[in-house]
């Protein structure tokens, strides 16, 4: 039924309608009656899965990387969470009858390209790497915020209830993650590297045996 | 050194004049990361025409318009922090970037020219490179103001809080206006099938 139909739209709107066929064709075959805005929420939707996944490779390098146990746990978190957020977008997928697919992701790869190189442009066991991860990992959050951001809106203009809230969910949780981040660079480690400065390598073993209350914001 | 995994003490105040010794990690952190927005404001100039010529609406074309003119001012800012600093503006290319305009230039491909589907992904395609500065100034302003910078971090501040409203305003216009018509869009190219 709906094939007649679009092939004697064919004839009327030939070139649009067969981008049309081949989207459909891309995406299972099954896929009919697909608007272009729908298309276009689950591309974003197969982008952002890529780059969760993407995200869920990294974050245990990141983890490795870090100076201070502050930050290491706060990535061995957002570890947990991002495993959830592939998980939810998983459910999103079937909420609207498409299966789970990865998108290759540009903008996250060069985001996660700028993680690694900063991580090999600092020294071991700087505060210095670690201020440098915290920007990285901020810039990797507000890219999710507003690809979230965006899917959310667009869920809810085409009435998705259900993917509208899943997704709100993580958006928060971004959200979230990003405020705690600044947290952690404005309250400690910020200032640290700054201090380290002053000292020379071997001045500054002398002052890691100092332990002080002050990190703590965790 | 092994200075791993230990919380060291926060000592007493450094206060200004830190760049004026050369060659501190975190002053090669600040200049890196200064070096690579530098760059991506730059390619930002050269990619904001191209979106805005493939907009759909007089609305976005506008928002993209202020915004060209806006990301312009940022450039310039940016080279009288570089002089701040006493260093001269040089650009470092950003891989994030470069993705993310690359991104933008994907979605203008995949839509159809004229559609308000086209303008719904413009304007995320934008959001995430709104985003991508508003992390980096975000991150830029707190450095300048941990090393006593507040003049550069007046400056930092400016762009930012501007790359936060650029950010909103695209938000509204996607809420108030583009997504609903693209969605109608979707309807149209149904009915017309249903009544074939």
């Amino acid at each position: 039924m709906k094939q007649t139909k679009r092939s004697s739209a064919e004839n009327k709107n030939g070139k649009q309608q067969a981008d049309n066929n081949k989207q459909a064709s891309n995406s299972n075959g099954s896929e009919r009656h697909e608007s272009l805005l729908e298309k276009f929420f689950i591309d974003q939707l197969k982008d952002i899965y890529y780059a969760e996944q993407q995200l869920v490779k990294a974050l245990p390098e990141m983890q490795k990387a870090c100076t201070t146990e502050e930050l290491e746990d706060a990535f061995g978190n957002h570890l947990k969470q991002t495993e959830r957020h592939v998980k939810r977008l998983e459910r999103v997928f079937q909420a609207i009858g498409k299966k789970a697919e990865g998108k290759k992701c540009e903008a996250m790869d060069g985001l996660i390209k700028e993680a690694r190189s900063i991580i090999s442009e600092t020294k071991e066991g700087s505060m210095t790497r670690d201020a440098a991860l915290i920007i990285a990992a901020q810039k990797v959050e507000h890219y999710e915020i507003a690809t979230y951001g965006g899917l959310v809106q667009l869920a809810i203009t085409m009435n998705l209830d259900r993917p509208a809230e899943i997704l709100d969910k993580t958006l928060q949780e971004e959200e979230e993650t990003d405020a705690l981040l600044t947290e952690i660079a404005e309250a400690n480690i910020n200032i640290d590297a700054d201090q380290e400065n002053n000292y020379s390598w071997s001045e500054k073993e002398e002052t890691t045996m100092e332990y002080e209350g002050s990190a703590n914001s965790f | 050194m092994p200075n791993t995994k230990t919380k060291k003490t926060t000592g007493s105040s450094n206060g200004a004049g830190v760049l004026s010794q050369p060659n501190t990690q975190l002053e090669k952190l600040f200049m890196d990361t200064l070096k690579d927005i530098y760059w991506a404001e730059k390619q930002l100039t050269k990619a904001l025409p191209k979106m805005q010529k493939a907009a759909t609406t007089e609305e976005l074309k506008d928002a993209f318009e202020d915004h060209l003119a806006q990301t312009e001012e940022h450039v310039t800012r940016l080279e009288k922090a570089f002089e701040l600093l006493g260093k001269k503006a040089q650009a470092k290319k950003c891989d994030a970037m470069e993705g993310l305009i690359k991104e933008a230039e994907s979605i203008i491909e995949e839509t159809e020219e004229g559609s308000m589907t086209r303008d719904a992904g413009l304007i995320i395609a934008a959001q995430k490179v709104e985003h991508y500065e508003i992390a980096s100034y975000g991150g830029l302003a707190q450095l300048a103001k941990t090393m006593g910078h507040e003049d550069v971090k007046e400056l930092l501040g400016q762009t930012l809080s501007e790359e936060k409203g650029a950010d909103e305003l695209l938000t509204e216009i996607a809420e108030n206006d583009i997504n609903w018509q693209a969605e109608q869009e979707g309807a149209e190219d149904k009915e017309n099938n249903e009544e074939e």
